[in-house]
């Protein structure tokens, strides 16, 4: 049998089930928000690594001269070497509907079989595949807009369409999705390759280093003795490209994401304990009395304070059981969103123990912990203090609690000013529910200034680009000619050839720094308009002059505007000088004028990509346009490799961030239910605290209209003011939110724009919230009658 | 009432026949306010045996609650000595003091003050709960007993809401003789019921003291007089008169001055 002091306990609890629940609540959306974020972490951590670690990620890639297994095993002999393969990537196009094109890379494969590095799995259907047969990598399949497409016509550059049996559908770990690029990814035997016109040579040594596999140090210098090793073979090295080793390409990416996801789900929990002290303070308010009684019949401090810890306890009990399993829930589908977005699959659906331990740490612990303070302070009121207090305070307010009566000097309706220092009276309290609603606030606006931010930043990327279709040839072909044949073409604003490369910086310790796109591009340019950041920008008569990008300036920190920069590019090195640097987002890019680089390259005249602005921008007339450009290029005899329109670009990208951007959202709502819970519980206390007040004032003849607008015109007071002082912190954040937003899609910080649309909206919703949080506080006051408010004991 | 009178018989009080059991010696308190320094009581005196019946009466605002708090343990003198049954409450800590009160002092309100979720019965086991000296089984068999004794044991399993208000401060009384305490305080304990139930009240309070406890009370009822207590007047903090027959001569006219 229960003790009579438990017994009041839970009889307290469920006759005031509202409170209880709001604890619950509170309890509970921090217990959500840290659940979820460490199911994603715990889970996507492990599975993102084992899963790349499954497919033996190559510890280096060069492209070399064509190689034949012989000399592949010769390499596998060497002793710095553990094990090498020899493949090759064909880039072609796909038709996944009447006239639509799009990019499919194709990897031949020399023996399925025997797979040794950056290996693939069959999903379902044949392995290998036989020859005239592809097999798909699964994230290409939505391309296809069915999940068992039977066959797949393709065309390379300079081959003939060919139609091929869709044998099998493989699992490639290490890939991006291709839904996400547009891109398809197939697997052919070198039978098929050739079937489709390309060479059946291997042109790409994938290695692993023998020791040391996670030192990249160690496997640049051993890349350098197999380059030394190869040169003397008779055979160059075209293009070297070292990942991180044992880390998922998109590993950072992901960390940032969950980094950010966790700040936010560490803010619920933070400001879940703001709330959960607040409700543990206006439940010992509304106790005090009782506390006096049972400390005047004998109750010791510990024993008050063990009835109060208890209820906590309880409440953490039922937070748990309210918060871990929807906390569950959103982990696993991050974890699906996560694998969707990284392509890999969950290899074990277990969740560590100690995700589990740390929520019963955060529904058990963090509740005892803020409850402690409140809980130490009720039980140690004296009986006299607990028994003597009468609600209107006896002695006036304490010094800290002392108003200036000039304070609203403005000529405000007397119930504003009463209101307004009714406000002021608890300053800690009021100093806390600030604190919270402002951080609801902020993460709000955070939310809208990040979204408004990409807007500005996708309508700067594309206002800079103005061009509409960009295409890619098999081959450098002849300028003029193209040129002519498009101008043709009907809707064609404008068409520019420019010509690119990928380069790479010879260090002066003779290192070689990764590969950079170099862009070749008309001095005169007037598809594209980049925002000169330093230096200017490329002129006719420049020679060996290049326009960095800021991915190029994070990736050669030490390069500056007029340094010389000795590049391989084309199989040879030349020396160029930084003119200038451009405001351009992505990954390391730099801009050299056309006439220079195709000079370089031995190809004047000749250009392997168009840029063409069209006369209407609309996705149907871009769509109707690019038919009609691909006609004029193959009845030209020039094979396109690939052809990519500005709106679907754009679309596609905006499809990836509205995940992220609702995900934010998502976060913030959740933010501000807590903020609003907090203001809630609040102004209960405040009512609480003032029944005798507002006795008075019903005495004195306040109508019930007055009391509610009291009360109500304080809430709203209060969110106002939280408005305001969201308003400061928001800023930076947005800045920071934007700029590691930026750093995940762009490599880059985002243009920052602030959504005034989002602070006007934020205000109303803060005016709503507050109105609706005061209401229940509100309506128990303007019930209260004089007889019930001046008897209270 | 015979039967509650055999149950505190068996008590053992070690502080009987050694003086008084609640020695007030130049009690002084003095409450800090905004307004400044509030004189609660002055240089107080006072000796109350065991099995005394004692009323306090003064105007509102004289110093009786205050006097009644430093007997019952519930607040502590400024300056001066407050000796209960042997302890010296004005050097014993808060927390303490709340043990001790609930073994040596049974209190009782105006308001009666039960607790709102707890049943009537409940409500007089709080007391042997926070103690822990009666053996659990034991305590639900001691509350009814108690309420018995006080005629509202058919009350026993209602909740406070639902009881007249003599019938709460019947309860009341139950609860603050659970532990057996030596003294009994109760402040204004008739002044929230009908004269009718203010007098059955009183004589439970009699019979108490008659049967040897201690009971102090702050009351405004001139027929406490007539059962045989004996009378502190205070007034500004002063104990102005000490004697239960002198006040119980007072003329109702010059009684009524002194209340207005």
């Amino acid at each position: 049998m229960l003790s009579p002091r438990w017994r009041k306990m839970l009889r307290d609890l469920w006759l005031q089930k509202a409170r209880t629940l709001l604890v619950i609540l509170a309890v509970a959306v921090g217990v959500f928000g840290v659940g979820s974020v460490l199911t994603g972490y715990a889970v996507l951590t492990r599975e993102i690594n084992d899963n790349y670690l499954g497919t033996r990620p190559a510890s280096a890639t060069l492209w070399t001269d064509p190689l034949d297994g012989d000399f592949v095993q010769r390499v596998r002999e060497l002793p710095e070497i553990g094990d090498a393969e020899a493949r090759s990537t064909l880039q072609g196009r796909m038709l996944v509907g009447p006239n639509d094109w799009r990019t499919i890379q194709l990897y031949v494969i020399w023996d399925y079989d025997d797979l040794r590095l950056s290996t693939f799995e069959p999903e379902r259907g044949a392995w290998p595949p036989a020859d005239g047969e592809i097999l798909i990598e699964r994230s290409s399949l939505p391309l296809f807009g069915t999940e068992t497409p039977e066959s797949v016509v393709v065309k390379l550059p300079d081959g003939p369409r060919h139609q091929l049996p869709i044998a099998g559908i493989v699992h490639n770990a290490g890939l991006p999705p291709g839904w996400m690029d547009a891109t398809g990814y197939g697997y052919l035997t070198p039978p098929t390759a050739e079937r489709l016109g390309a060479s059946p040579l291997f042109d790409q040594l994938k290695i692993t280093v023998a020791t040391r596999a996670e030192d990249k140090e160690h496997i640049r210098r051993t890349v350098a003795r197999l380059q030394e090793w190869l040169g003397q073979q008779g055979r160059r090295v075209y293009r070297v490209e070292i990942p991180t080793p044992g880390e998922h390409p998109h590993y950072a990416q992901m960390f940032t994401m969950m980094s950010l996801l966790a700040a936010f789900g560490l803010l619920a929990l933070l400001l879940s304990g703001v709330l959960v002290a607040n409700l543990i303070s206006a439940l010992l308010a509304r106790e005090i009395r009782q506390i006096g009684v049972m400390k005047a019949v004998g109750a010791r401090t510990r024993q008050v304070a063990g009835i109060y810890f208890g209820a906590v306890t309880l409440f953490g009990l039922a937070a748990l059981g309210v918060g871990m399993p929807p906390g569950l829930w959103a982990g696993w589908a991050f974890v699906e969103y996560a694998t969707a977005i990284f392509n890999f699959e969950i290899l074990g659906d277990s969740v560590p123990l100690w995700v589990f331990a740390v929520q019963a740490v955060v529904g058990l612990l963090v509740p005892l912990a803020v409850a402690a303070y409140p809980i130490w302070r009720g039980s140690r009121t004296s009986v006299r203090e607990a028994i003597s207090d009468y609600g209107v305070s006896e002695s006036g307010p304490r010094r800290s609690q002392r108003i200036r009566p000039e304070l609203p000097a403005l000529r405000l309706p007397r119930l504003v000013v009463l209101s307004s220092r009714n406000t002021l009276r608890r300053r800690g309290r009021l100093l806390l529910t600030l604190a919270t609603l402002s951080a609801s606030g902020a993460v709000f606006m955070v939310s809208m200034n990040v979204t408004a931010s990409w807007e500005e930043t996708l309508d700067a990327i594309f206002a800079a680009r103005r061009y509409e279709i960009d295409v890619r040839l098999a081959h450098p072909s002849p300028v003029a000619e193209m040129e002519r044949a498009i101008r043709q073409v009907p809707g064609v604003e404008r068409v520019e050839s420019w010509t690119l490369t990928r380069a790479s910086r010879l260090r002066a310790t003779a290192e070689e720094g990764s590969a950079f796109a170099l862009v070749g591009a008309p001095a005169e340019t007037e598809l594209i308009d980049l925002p000169v950041v330093e230096g200017r920008w490329l002129r006719p008569e420049d020679g060996n002059a290049l326009v960095a990008s800021p991915g190029l300036l994070e990736q050669e920190p030490d390069l500056a505007v007029g340094d010389e920069v000795r590049l391989r590019l084309g199989g040879q090195e030349t020396v160029w000088q930084v003119v200038g640097v451009v405001g351009d987002r992505g990954p390391a890019r730099a801009y050299a004028s056309y006439q220079q680089l195709s000079t370089v390259l031995g190809r004047q005249g000749m250009a392997e990509t168009l840029r063409i602005a069209t006369q209407d921008q609309d996705p149907a007339a871009q769509l109707a346009v690019t038919r009609g450009v691909e006609r004029a290029l193959e009845a030209g005899g020039w094979g396109v490799l690939q052809t990519m329109r500005s709106t679907v670009y754009r679309q596609a990208f905006e499809d990836h961030l509205a995940i992220s951007l609702a995900l934010l959202m998502l976060m913030s709502v959740l933010v501000v239910i807590v903020g609003g819970l907090s203001l809630s519980a609040t102004m209960s206390l405040n009512v609480l605290e003032r029944r005798r007040e507002i006795g008075v004032l019903r005495a004195i003849g306040a109508s019930n209209g007055k009391v509610l607008s009291m009360v109500l015109i304080e809430g709203v007071m209060i969110g106002v003011a939280s408005w305001l002082l969201a308003l400061a912190p928001a800023l930076p954040l947005s800045i920071f939110v934007g700029n590691i937003s930026g750093q995940i899609f762009l490599n880059g910080p985002l243009e920052f724009a602030v959504s005034l649309a989002g602070i006007g909206e934020w205000l109303i919703l803060v005016v709503v919230l507050s109105g609706l949080a005061s209401l229940y506080p509100a309506r128990s006051a303007a019930r209260l009658t004089v007889r019930e408010a001046l008897a209270y004991e | 009432m015979q039967q509650l009178v055999a149950l505190h018989a068996n008590r053992q009080d070690p502080a009987r026949g050694s003086g008084p059991l609640i020695d007030l010696r130049g009690v002084s308190k003095i409450y800090e306010t905004p307004a400044g320094a509030f004189t609660a009581l002055s240089d107080v005196d006072l000796g109350i045996q065991a099995g005394e019946f004692v009323a306090i009466v003064g105007k509102s605002g004289s110093g009786k609650s205050t006097l009644l708090n430093m007997v019952a343990g519930l607040d502590r003198p400024t300056s001066g000595e407050v000796v209960i049954a042997g302890t010296p409450v004005h050097a014993t800590g808060e927390d303490r003091l709340a043990g001790w009160r609930g073994r040596t002092v049974g209190v009782v309100f105006q308001f009666f003050q039960l607790l709102p979720t707890l049943t009537v019965i409940e409500n007089v086991m709080l007391p042997m709960d926070f103690d822990g000296r009666v053996p659990v089984r034991q305590r639900p068999r001691r509350a009814q007993r108690l309420l018995e004794r006080v005629g509202v044991l058919e009350q026993a399993d209602k909740l406070p809401a639902n009881l007249s208000g003599g019938q709460q401060q019947r309860a009341a009384i139950s609860r603050a003789l659970a532990n057996d305490p030596p003294i009994l305080v109760a402040d204004e304990p008739t002044g929230n019921l009908d004269s009718q139930t203010a007098d059955a009240i009183l004589d439970l309070f009699a019979d108490l003291a008659a049967s040897g406890t201690t009971v102090v009370a702050v009351t405004h009822e001139r027929d406490i007089q007539r059962r045989g207590a004996r009378t502190l007047k205070i007034a500004d903090g002063r104990l102005i008169d000490d004697s239960s027959a002198a006040f119980a001569e007072v003329p109702e006219t010059m009684e009524a001055q002194s209340h207005a």
